[in-house]
């Protein structure tokens, strides 16, 4: 598919589905959101600060390296007080330095990007509330971040066989499920056109 | 070794097992040739970071205990390669830099090279393995690109799809359906 003009919903996709592989668990998921707000909101305001000084043609390589330190540096608090968090994710964290939709909001001001990030939030915390919900039967509000929070609360909802199916942990469920989704929305924007 | 090259072909596929270049899958134009130019762009880009980024890993940052140092390190890297291939396309071979201007961005920081270095040093492998493993996962990437080019045809001819449905969602259905067979295999 060629792309001739990337509107803000397909920068957006595209920045979901590279981290919607290990939201396996609602937690994960909630957590995933929370630290790309916390970049976006802080790469705006600090690049509204920098940025002029920069040259025009080595912009996009400073933006890049202020993300990866923004990174190293949530790594290395989480590390130190949730060490169950830093575990679980293993090297995606690390990932999340090339996100797509990160890396597309160069010029924004700090308005803007919260409401990516919030939109980005709510959404990853539904695609993984769905997952976890059909495909384990059980809803983990806080069992990693125990450690500092002090709770760790799992609701078990379904027990039966039928309904917790493995491919909705799989990557193959996701892709046949988002698909389904998006055609589903796109049906009920044509029609409210009409 | 060949259990490590098997896996980052087949089963633990970049795209289809933890759909991570999805970016490029959708930016690759339809026509044969610049899905060619962009696989070998990409060829080149792995294999001399892969080196690069572990000769960096074994020689600096484990003697002084800096392994925190890893993301900043491999992102100054990576970009520093791409700008001496950009610089090196534009003065040898100006037919495709003008194909790839729009690219660079994207490729200057990208997910597939980063997993792949990730997983590299993650697993301590040495420099063979890595070399392998990155071999493998870019030919797993590649095979899905192909496969896929050649579904979309397909898929554009028929005329039973609904209006809604056309693009976007037929492709991750069948992307879907893809990742199924692959991870059985």
């Amino acid at each position: 598919m060629k792309l001739s003009k990337e509107n803000s919903i397909l920068i957006f996709l595209l920045g979901l589905f590279s981290t919607i592989m290990f939201t396996t668990t609602f937690e994960k998921s909630y957590i995933i959101g929370l630290i790309v707000l916390i970049v976006l909101v802080f790469s705006a305001f600090i690049t509204s600060i920098i940025i002029k000084i920069a040259n025009v043609k080595i912009k996009l390589s400073v933006y890049i390296i202020l993300i990866s330190i923004l990174i190293t540096i949530i790594e290395i608090i989480l590390n130190k007080y949730v060490k169950g968090v830093y575990e679980s994710f293993g090297i995606y964290l690390s990932l999340i330095t090339t996100n797509y939709l990160i890396l597309r909001n160069k010029d924004n001001t700090i308005k803007n990007s919260f409401k990516k990030g919030l939109v980005f939030l709510i959404s990853i915390s539904v695609i993984g509330l769905f997952r976890e919900l059909f495909g384990n039967g059980t809803i983990t509000m806080m069992n990693d971040i125990s450690q500092f929070t002090g709770y760790r609360e799992i609701i078990y909802v379904f027990n039966n066989n039928i309904i917790p199916n493995k491919i909705f942990l799989n990557s193959a469920g996701i892709f046949i499920v988002m698909g389904l989704v998006i055609g589903i929305i796109n049906t009920k924007v044509n029609r409210g056109e009409k | 070794m060949i259990t490590i090259f098997i896996s980052a072909l087949l089963t633990e596929n970049i795209i289809l097992t933890n759909s991570l270049g999805m970016e490029l899958f959708f930016n690759a134009s339809s026509r044969e040739k610049n899905i060619m130019k962009v696989e070998i762009l990409l060829f080149i880009l792995t294999i001399i970071s892969t080196t690069f980024t572990y000769l960096i890993n074994k020689f600096m940052l484990i003697p002084i205990n800096a392994i925190y140092l890893q993301t900043i390190s491999f992102v100054i890297v990576n970009l520093f390669i791409v700008k001496v291939i950009e610089l090196v396309l534009r003065k040898y071979f100006k037919n495709s830099y003008e194909i790839f201007n729009c690219l660079f961005p994207l490729l200057s920081i990208n997910c597939v090279v980063f997993k792949i270095i990730l997983t590299n040093i993650n697993e301590n492998y040495t420099i063979i393995e890595s070399l392998i493993y990155s071999l493998g996962s870019l030919l797993g990437f590649i095979l899905v690109l192909h496969i896929f080019s050649l579904l979309k045809e397909k898929i554009e001819k028929n005329k039973n799809i609904l209006k809604s449905f056309k693009r976007i969602p037929i492709a991750l259905i069948a992307l879907g359906i893809m990742a199924l067979i692959f991870q059985r295999l």
